[in-house]
């Protein structure tokens, strides 16, 4: 192992692994990576955003090869010790995601019935006069709403 | 801990996800609406995750690896309930099968998220979080296609009639119920189908349809001790298709 | 997925003369100035009929591309396969869903183009009409035919009106995560035993022909068609988009070990363009026009399904709460 290693560079590393649905989005900050640690090796615990994500074995394989390019050897761990929840995406990953045009999950705390769903903010003209057309998207992290001031259908990143 | 009490109650939790997870994959391209094709396709994809993180844990208790579990054993080894494995036939019956599968799993894994088998705990907790989505699309539309037309509330109380006492089946006592109350593992079925049973009233409450009398259904018990309809070993037939090619491939 | 061989209608000569001649001025210097033209802004008639059209058969080629490869999610090997497997043809379904909706920005009703697509009037892409035999077939399709519909889709999501570019952008995302799975699923077929090669060798050798179909014929250089690119409709000629899918992928073809049926094709390093025996676009047409080996297959499971739904899609005309509805 490089001695010059800190945990501080490899989250530097992971900067660089992005989801790979969603190219303006990193592992970092959808928060999909719950721990770093170097003991004998390079460890990073990293959790599914839904069970049962088809995307994780690739997201690990990205971390591993991202960390080897930069000379690193790393083990990748997934597990369910601290499960993810739409709250863990940061409020940089937030931002990004709007950019994409994919609306930021609303707080998880608030989502306790369906009235939060009802109303995302479009992430065009950011009203909310846009009405749920479908919890289940193309992917399972998201949910199809309409926005009926641009008249347009867009997809939100769904509270979990 | 009683690992086979544990084992005993995995299995036939990852069955039913399997299972049901495996019909409703095959609404893919053939619902009643776009919305609903992706909606039974996202549900099928959460329920055979759920199922994988259950064989996975499994596989940690000493059974084999996850593929040779589930793409390997004949009906007779499948713990699911039957009301899985029965054919998807018309969308009522699906949703109508929906709505009384997942109400029970989410209250199931709600209960699991406290249990004292700390593996367990930590996926179902996970889990739940995902099955609030599968309950309210049931939710909604139950109430939905249960009050609307006269053609659509017809249907809907036949498979309700119907889909029934196989619904019961789910909550067939197990052997091992004592031991699991007993270390806190899980509440057991008993508990759950109290539970279930007040859910579904309450559901079905808000629509035209007709609950009858609980005492006068008779549930169907078998599947959790392999007795299974006709209509489970074409199903793994056809998903080890290509697996039993040859087992031994990478793929 | 998508494929360029889409059908343009003939432009008649008097399409254009009815247009306001500032507007229609006003409205070609934005998009020559790299404006996107959105759903409320003015547009020539010509220009609104030709993207229904387009998006429209785009839409439906993501559902109708859902069938072949959504018969194999009850019988893919493994779990890690049948989960993205599952996860991909959803996802084909999600865009077909996000393209009627851009589609109906424009004025056409989702169930008026479901209508066309089951009567025959509007197409979706060829290459669905043939079957998927084996596994194999079902990872030729994941791998290349999303391969070809990427190289389409790049090209199509610079173009001129708004919400098709958004989705676009969205479902090229999501198409190279299918190129990626298709791309593994071959890696291990090409690296497994003998039978899992002739599996994926006796694929290829099907699919081939089909997947230079794919792009469709060479165009004619016509008004039409260069009033199409210069309203950025459509966005580069079929030939262009053909010989960058022959130079992304052949070589990747080769390198697994596996044979083209095409004794003709190489690349000519003069012109750093393809050759390859010229398609037989006769069959093309046969297939187009109906007559391929599963048409009537698959459009009869688009009409059961819609037979068999309408009960319910009934039942939500009387609607109680809104997010069950269609989109718009
Ligand atoms: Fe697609
Ligand atoms: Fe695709
Ligand atoms: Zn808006």
């Amino acid at each position: 192992m490089a001695e010059t290693v800190t945990i501080e560079k490899i989250y530097q590393w992971l900067e660089e692994v992005k989801d790979p649905e969603i190219p303006v989005l990193s592992l970092l900050d959808l928060g999909v990576i719950t721990n770093v640690s170097i003991g004998d090796k390079v460890k990073i615990e990293m959790t599914p955003t839904f069970v049962g994500c088809p995307a994780i074995d690739y997201m690990k394989n990205d971390i591993v090869d991202t960390l080897k390019k930069h000379g690193q050897e790393a083990e990748v761990e997934v597990t369910f010790r601290k499960p993810w929840s739409s709250d863990c995406i940061s409020e940089k990953g937030k931002a990004a995601l709007k950019k994409y045009g994919l609306a930021p999950p609303p707080d998880n705390k608030l989502f306790t019935d369906l009235e939060i769903l009802e109303n995302a903010e479009c992430p065009r003209c950011s009203q909310t006069n846009t009405e749920l057309k479908n919890p289940f998207g193309p992917t399972l992290c998201r949910a199809i709403y309409y926005c009926n001031n641009c008249k347009e259908a867009f997809e939100q990143f769904k509270p979990v | 801990m009683n690992q086979e009490a544990i084992k005993e109650l995995l299995y036939k939790m990852a069955d039913d996800q399997l299972i049901l997870g495996h019909r409703n994959s095959e609404w893919t391209g053939f619902g009643p609406l776009l919305e609903e094709d992706i909606a039974f396709s996202s549900m099928a994809q959460d329920k055979v995750g759920h199922s994988l993180a259950l064989y996975t844990i499994l596989n940690d208790l000493g059974e084999q690896d996850p593929d040779t579990i589930a793409f390997t054993r004949n009906a007779d080894q499948f713990h699911n309930t039957v009301l899985t494995e029965l054919p998807n036939a018309e969308y009522d019956f699906s949703l109508i099968r929906h709505f009384l599968y997942d109400t029970a799993e989410a209250l199931r894994f709600e209960m699991l998220s406290h249990s004292s088998f700390e593996p367990l705990a930590l996926v179902a907790t996970k889990v739940r979080g995902e099955l609030r989505y599968h309950t309210m699309h049931a939710n909604t539309w139950v109430k939905q296609l249960g009050a609307a037309t006269e053609e659509s509330i017809g249907r809907l109380q036949q498979s309700l009639e119907l889909a029934l006492p196989y619904a019961l089946g789910i909550f067939e006592p197990s052997p091992y119920e004592s031991d699991l109350i007993k270390e806190a593992i899980f509440e057991g079925e008993k508990a759950l189908e109290e539970k279930w049973k007040k859910k579904v009233e309450e559901v079905i409450a808000q629509t035209q349809l007709h609950l009858p009398k609980w005492e006068t259904i008779a549930p169907h018990y078998g599947g959790r001790t392999g007795k299974h309809t006709e209509y489970l070993q074409p199903l793994l037939d056809e998903m080890s298709e290509v697996f039993k090619i040859d087992p031994t491939a990478e793929w | 997925m998508y494929g360029g061989g889409n059908t343009f209608e003939g432009i008649k000569s008097d399409e254009l003369t009815g247009e306001d001649p500032i507007k229609l001025a006003e409205f070609e210097a934005r998009i020559e100035r790299g404006e996107k033209i959105e759903p409320s802004d003015w547009m020539p008639k010509l220009y609104r009929k030709q993207l229904i059209r387009m998006i429209e058969q785009h839409a439906h080629s993501e559902i109708i591309g859902a069938l072949p490869e959504g018969t194999w999610i009850t019988r893919a090997p493994g779990f890690k396969r049948k989960m993205a497997l599952m996860a991909k043809v959803q996802d084909e379904v999600g865009h077909g869903q996000l393209l009627y909706s851009a589609a109906e920005t424009l004025g056409k009703s989702r169930e008026e183009m479901i209508d066309d697509l089951i009567n025959g009037k509007s197409k979706y892409s060829n290459i669905f009409n043939y079957p998927t035999f084996t596994w194999a077939d079902c990872c030729f399709i994941s791998w290349l035919v999303d391969a070809g519909a990427i190289v389409n889709q790049l090209a199509n999501a610079k173009g001129s009106y708004g919400p098709y570019c958004r989705a676009l952008d969205r479902i090229c995302a999501e198409e190279s995560f299918h190129l990626k799975y298709g791309h593994h699923c071959v890696i291990y077929l090409a690296s497994g035993t003998q039978t899992q090669r002739d599996m994926f060798q006796e694929a290829l050798n099907r699919w081939w022909p089909p997947m230079m179909h794919f792009f469709g014929p060479s165009d004619k250089i016509s008004v039409h068609t260069e009033i199409l690119m210069k309203w950025k409709v459509k966005m580069g000629t079929n030939d262009d988009m053909r010989n960058q899918f022959l130079d992304m992928y052949v070589p990747k073809i080769w390198e697994l070990g596996f044979t083209i049926p095409d004794p003709n094709l190489k690349k000519n390093t003069e012109t750093g363009r393809w050759e390859y025996t010229e398609p037989d676009w006769e069959e093309f047409k046969r297939v187009i026009n109906g007559d391929g080996p599963c048409n009537k297959e698959r459009l009869e499971v688009r009409r059961i399904a819609e037979e068999r739904g309408r009960w319910v899609r009934e039942a939500l005309r009387t609607p109680k709460t809104a997010y069950v509805t269609p989109l718009a």
